[in-house]
Formats: C-alpha cells, sequence, structure tokens
C-alpha cells in the first residue's frame, strides 16, 4: 500500500558506540541523515565515542526511560523506525532484535573472523589442533564475527558475559545464570526477567554488554553445544584491562576486557601446544571515564 | 452462537454507527480506579479493551508507556488484571472485554494457563501486539477453540496478499493500524487516505468486522465515522495524567471524555 519508498536516512543503536561511530561515518559517506540511539547513561560514560559521532554530524538521541541503556534504546530505536520506515532503515550494532537484523549484523561482522582465519592459518600452518577462540558478549555481534570461519571447525568458542559488579545480582549474564527463555525486542532469546516476564535490570561496568537479553545466534550456539558460555565480574574485567594494558602494545576497552580476564584464567591450565585467541574488540580510550573513576587514573 | 465481540458489532450496525472502543491500562493509576473507569465508560464504549503491563513496550508511545509505568509501579500483576475483569464482568456480563499486551507475558504464564484464566474471567478477545501472523498461527487456533477472538492486526506496510492471507485467518475482529506510528502519535495522514485503505481491505473480505486505531481523538474521530469501529487509547492514558497532574478525579475525567467521544461518533 506504500508507495515506493525513498530511504534516505539511517537510524542505529550503538550499546557502547562502536556500532554509532561506524554508522555516523558511512552515513557522512553517502550523505545521508543519521540518527543515533543511546541510553542517556551510556551518552555519559561512552563520551569519546558519542563525541566521535557528533564529529560526523550524526544526532544523538539521548534515551532517558527506565535504565537509560541499551535495552531502552533498542526499544526506542524501533519505535522510531516502525514510525519512520517509508524513509528510514534501521541498522542494529548487536546481534538482537528480529531475525533479519541478526543476519544483517553477523554477515558484517564476519568479516573480522574471515581475517582472522586467514592470519591463523599464516602463523600456524593449518588450524591448530587445540584453538580457544575467546570473546566477551552482551549484543553477540563481535563474538558472531568472530566465530563465524571457525563454525565448521574444531575451534573451541568462549563467550564471556558480563558479570556485573561482584556481589550484585543485577549480572548481564542470561546464559551463564540459566535464565528462562523469553521474548524481547521481536525475538525468542534467554533473557534476564521475573516469573511474570517483566524483564529485568542489568548493571555492569562495559556499556556494551549491559543488556538483559543475549542474541538468540548465541542461545542457539549454548543449546547445541558449539560454544560455552562463562561470565566474568566488573572487577575481573578491570585487573585484566590493567594487566593487558601494561605488558602488552594494546589497551583493550572494558568489553574485551571480560575475555582477557577468562584468557588469564584459562591460561596456566593449558599446554604450551594450545593456542588463545582472544578478540580485543574495543579500545579503551571510549571507557577513559570510567576506567579513571574506577582505577583513579587512566594512561594511554 | 456468536461471540459478544460478533453481538456488539452487529447492535451498531444497526443503530448505523461505528463501534466505540476504549483502551485503558489494567491497574491505572490503581487497580480500584481502573475498574471504576471499566464501569463507568461501558455507559459509551462499545468493547473494552485493556492493556496489562509490560516493561520493555516497543510498539507503545508516550502516553501507554506512561500508564503502564504508573500500573507497574502499583505492583500490578496479570492475576490482579483477570481480576479486575472478572469484577467488572460480574455487573456487564454482556460487554465485551479484550485484554492487550505483549507475548512474554503469556509465554511466561504458559499459553493454556493464561487462556484458562481468561474464560474463567470473562475475557472476550486478545490483542497481542508483538506476535504477528504467522508465528500466532498456533496461539490463535488455540484461541479459537476457547472461544476467545484473537485479533490480528493490519498496516499500511502489510502487502496485499499478506492481508489476504490474514484475513482468512482472522476472527471476528481485525484491527487496522492507520499510519506508520507507534500509538499515540499524531494523526499523520489524513483520514481519507486512511478510509480508502480501510476500505481497501474491506473489499478482500466485507464480512469481517474492520476496526481503526492509532492517532485517533475528539478532534479525528468523527472524521472516520464510517469504519466498523475505533478505538481511542493514548487520548484516555493522557486524560489520566492529566488528571493526575491537575489533582482531578481520573474516574469522572474520563467519564466526561468518552461520553464526548461518542456523541461524535453517533
Amino acid at each position: 500500500m506504500l508507495e515506493e519508498p525513498v530511504l534516505d536516512r539511517l537510524w542505529g543503536i550503538p550499546g557502547a558506540g562502536y556500532a554509532g561511530k561506524m554508522l555516523s561515518m558511512a552515513a557522512k559517506k553517502f550523505g545521508l541523515k543519521c540518527k543515533i540511539f543511546m541510553g542517556a547513561k551510556d551518552i555519559k560514560r561512552q563520551r569519546p565515542n558519542v563525541e566521535a559521532m557528533r564529529k560526523n554530524g550524526a544526532e544523538i538521541v539521548p534515551v532517558t526511560t527506565g535504565s537509560q541503556t541499551l535495552v531502552d534504546a533498542v526499544s526506542e530505536c524501533m519505535r522510531y523506525w516502525v514510525s519512520n520506515c517509508d524513509t528510514t532503515h534501521m541498522c542494529v550494532g548487536s546481534t538482537v532484535g528480529p531475525n533479519i537484523f541478526i543476519k544483517i549484523c553477523a554477515f558484517s561482522t564476519a568479516q573480522i573472523s574471515r581475517e582472522l582465519i586467514k592470519q591463523v592459518k599464516e602463523e600456524f600452518g593449518q588450524i591448530p589442533k587445540k584453538l580457544k577462540l575467546i570473546n566477551c558478549v552482551g549484543g553477540g555481534s563481535s563474538a558472531a564475527g568472530f566465530w563465524n570461519e571457525f563454525m565448521d571447525t574444531h575451534a573451541e568458542f568462549i563467550g564471556v558475559e558480563a558479570g556485573g559488579p561482584r556481589n550484585s545480582k543485577l549480572h548481564a549474564a542470561p546464559l551463564t545464570n540459566g535464565s528462562k527463555i523469553g521474548i524481547l525486542h521481536g525475538a525468542a532469546q534467554y533473557v534476564i526477567q521475573d516469573k511474570e516476564g517483566q524483564i529485568g535490570s542489568t548493571e555492569s561496568i562495559s556499556a556494551g554488554l549491559d543488556y538483559p537479553g543475549i542474541s538468540p545466534l548465541h542461545c542457539f550456539l549454548k543449546d547445541t553445544k558449539r560454544a560455552r558460555y562463562t561470565s566474568a565480574t566488573d572487577e575481573e574485567a578491570l585487573k585484566a584491562y590493567q594487566l593487558v594494558s601494561k605488558l602488552e602494545n594494546i589497551s583493550p576497552s572494558l568489553e574485551p576486557s571480560h575475555a582477557f580476564a577468562e584468557a588469564i584464567k584459562l591460561a596456566p591450565k593449558l599446554r604450551s601446544s594450545e593456542v588463545i585467541v582472544v578478540n580485543s574488540c574495543g579500545d579503551s580510550l571510549k571507557d577513559k571515564d570510567i576506567i579513571k573513576q574506577k582505577l583513579g587514573s587512566y594512561v594511554r | 452462537m456468536k461471540s459478544k465481540i460478533a453481538e456488539a458489532f452487529d447492535n451498531c450496525r444497526k443503530e448505523k454507527r461505528p463501534a466505540l472502543i476504549t483502551y485503558t491500562v489494567a491497574g491505572d493509576n490503581t487497580k480500584n480506579n481502573s475498574l471504576k473507569i471499566l464501569n463507568r465508560i461501558s455507559k459509551y464504549a462499545d468493547i473494552l479493551e485493556l492493556g496489562f503491563a509490560h516493561n520493555t513496550p516497543i510498539a507503545d508511545g508516550g502516553q501507554i508507556q506512561g500508564s503502564s509505568h504508573r500500573a507497574l509501579k502499583n505492583g500490578i500483576r496479570l492475576k490482579d488484571v483477570f481480576q479486575i475483569v472478572k469484577k467488572f464482568k460480574k455487573n456487564n456480563s454482556d460487554k465485551p472485554i479484550i485484554l492487550m499486551g505483549y507475548y512474554n507475558l503469556i509465554y511466561q504464564n504458559g499459553e493454556n494457563n493464561f487462556l484458562k484464566s481468561c474464560k474463567s474471567s470473562g475475557v472476550d478477545g486478545l490483542i497481542i501486539v508483538d506476535l504477528p501472523y504467522p508465528e500466532n498461527k498456533s496461539f490463535a487456533s488455540k484461541c479459537k477453540k476457547k472461544k476467545i477472538n484473537f485479533i490480528q492486526l493490519l498496516s499500511p506496510t502489510t502487502s496485499r496478499e499478506r492481508m489476504k492471507k490474514i484475513i482468512k485467518v482472522s476472527h471476528d475482529m481485525i484491527y487496522y493500524i492507520s499510519m506508520l506510528s507507534t500509538t499515540g502519535g499524531k494523526l499523520k495522514v489524513t483520514p481519507k487516505k486512511i478510509l480508502q485503505n480501510y476500505n481497501m481491505i474491506k473489499r478482500i473480505n466485507s464480512k469481517k468486522n474492520l476496526v481503526i486505531g492509532f492517532g485517533i481523538t475528539d478532534k479525528t474521530i468523527s472524521s472516520l465515522k464510517s469504519a466498523n469501529g475505533l478505538v481511542v487509547g493514548s487520548m484516555l492514558c493522557k486524560t489520566i495524567t492529566n488528571s493526575l497532574k491537575m489533582g482531578q478525579n481520573p474516574v469522572t475525567k474520563l467519564d466526561k471524555v468518552v461520553y464526548n467521544l461518542k456523541k461524535k461518533i453517533i
């Protein structure tokens, strides 16, 4: 019933802001209007990414409902999209939401593993017999991309969810903590909720992992036992961030610091022939305010 | 035997007017008040939609979000919603009630369990916003077996081919979403355009009762009165919000607003 739509706008929802940054760059390049929906709490704690998006000409829409994080931003972006789908594309930077958005997101991030599988073969001549690919999991986009090309190999997948602050019950870790399946944002998935089905609140130091659901794609990988999931606390992630930044020539953001925490836990138990690859899927610069607040200083 | 929903439409047809369908949220602003509201507005409304609140209401605009928030803050639970329906039905057994909400609450409650509660409290129909066709096939047929209307939704982006399929499996009432919007958006399409689409759907099957909702207020309702039914929701939620702000009684305020709506479509 609609006339041929003219799609001249891009609207997106990043958690930590990476996808928003990329989307705003794409919009700038192609001369499209760009609106980015972010929780008001995330806008504050991911300031550097927000500034980058603004520089690219994107309009940032603060979402002030609920917990003011990713879950509310996804709801609000969906509402706007429903109201403007004749002129607008919705882009989701997480593997969440209705079917097609998960596929688009996972297809895009799969480039990571296309490159990785090449590098692994160059380095080891073949895929090592014991290979662990460790990735943080919140919205699930980077883990999906990191693992995709290895799906039909024997590589072991380990996903690390956000365990939240120690002693807090508000984990963003539905896979680790055995949450029930529920329906959130147009998809069935393991989701943090109460008995009635009201969606629960979460708390995590990393904006990108602070989501009560988990990608249906990862639910499937868990159920089929293709991947295994665990969690790291805020404190463990911070410690891992400190150690990795000190010893390596990289400075991971707080999301991959969860994955590094798991690698640090696992490594002492492994033989030297076993290989771990951790996806350092973000740079700490965006988290400088949080790190300064938690550790007293931020050095880059 | 005809359903109460079908009968309500028949009565309106006899009176040559559209059915007035209201939407309020159970527990807004209190459990008691929402029951009182139903009792009062049922004098004018032909069918009552009652929302069961969810805290992630992705299809709702600000007004209904506000009402849901108030209801949840007051501790409304599914069992309270059924209690409200039961109490209402005690004195108004012929007035159809439709529960409206999101699927996760039904899923967690268990479909069969939920339908059992619907049956025992007297619910006549269901609108489940985030359970579209064809994902709703199995649940919709369960509803049919229990003689509960499952109300399908159509929108301006529904293709004609898809509409035909949906209309074919629909029960006594179909809901046409007037425009691309969440609930409570400003009517951004002309009533003429909405009725054009409405008539196009009616031509697919003229026997089905087709109602229009989203963006309908006292200002626009009369221009759409050739439809089988018209739904007003956000305007009522807004009335509650405003009367609470002004320290007025939301029950009497709503009574007036719905009376005026009815006057405009007779």
